[in-house]
């Protein structure tokens, strides 16, 4: 994996800032686009996080190639709204990887503040 | 009136499962390709999602072809294409190192998930370390679940080629639902 330990730890020291400002967070997996895990947390630690970070590459690039027959250009962020919560998937560059974050979060948060605490963490990551 | 079937191309990572699709499709191509991260691969991007394209093959038959990501990490998505498809394309590379382990794998996964009628197809035939096709067929007899493949030698870049490789895939099918 071209994953250098300096966006492993630039995902690290984010992701544990956006802990502690969403506490209805529950799983917050990053990879890359192709499908390599690159940091994950699970509240539970109960979860296949190796598939997720598949998955998660999967669903952005399909999610893409239906914007592109739309003539859309590639998705910011997907949201999927279910009872027990939400679930949040984020394509971003950070030091020229392309990555994905997905992320679950139960109904702890307002989903005004999960968003919002969400898109300013994806706008950091964006930053370096 | 028109028949579609759907057909599942799969394979090992770099076997040429979207060029082929690429090659063969009449209708644009929907990619779901990004950049490689891997480094024991140096291709410069990989198939994620899936690959989709269609092919008539005579004025009765049109065929969809789907082909799957290679590498295990994406065995989900194996399984979702692979319902409700009437046959499966196994492409493999006569050099790749782990021919053998990959063949076996593949066969085994797409023979259990309900693919009956299987074509293995080798790329990358005329390498230095290609393994004859004949070596592959006994290697199947000897070690697969199912025995007696149509092993077809192939290039992905080859529209003639490869659909060769269809067109008996078809005829396959054709004798299978004629039992």
């Amino acid at each position: 994996m071209k994953v250098t330990q300096e966006i492993f730890d630039i995902c690290k020291t984010e992701v544990e800032d956006l802990l502690n400002k969403l506490e209805s967070s529950e799983v917050i997996n990053i990879a890359t686009s192709d499908g390599f895990e690159i940091f994950t947390y699970d509240r539970e630690n109960k979860n296949n996080n190796q598939n997720f970070s598949a998955m998660s590459g999967s669903i952005i690039a399909l999610i893409n190639s239906l914007l592109h027959d739309f003539s859309f250009p590639s998705s910011n962020l997907l949201e999927i709204n279910v009872e027990q919560g939400h679930i949040i998937l984020a394509p971003v560059t950070v030091m020229g990887i392309d990555i994905i974050v997905l992320a679950k979060f139960n109904h702890v948060s307002s989903k005004g503040e999960i968003l919002y605490y969400f898109k300013e963490f994806i706008e950091k990551m964006k930053s370096y | 009136m028109l028949e579609k079937y759907k057909i599942i191309i799969t394979g090992e990572m770099g076997a040429g499962k979207t060029t082929a699709i690429t090659t063969l499709s009449d209708t644009p191509l929907v990619s779901t390709e990004v950049k490689n991260n891997d480094i024991e691969n140096t291709k410069q991007s990989t198939t994620v999602g899936m690959d989709y394209g269609s092919i008539q093959i005579n004025p009765h038959i049109r065929l969809l072809l789907f082909g799957t990501p290679g590498q295990k990490r994406f065995s989900f998505m194996w399984d979702i294409l692979c319902r409700g498809s009437l046959g499966t394309i196994i492409l493999v590379k006569a050099d790749s190192p782990s021919l053998y382990d990959t063949l076996k794998y593949f066969i085994d996964f797409f023979y259990k998930h309900g693919s009956s009628n299987i074509i293995v197809g080798v790329s990358h035939c005329f390498e230095q370390n290609a393994v004859p096709v004949h070596i592959i067929q006994n290697y199947i007899q000897q070690n697969c679940i199912v025995k007696n493949l149509p092993v077809i030698p192939c290039d992905p870049r080859n529209k003639e080629s490869m659909l060769l490789v269809l067109k008996s895939l078809v005829a396959l099918i054709s004798a299978d639902s004629e039992v």
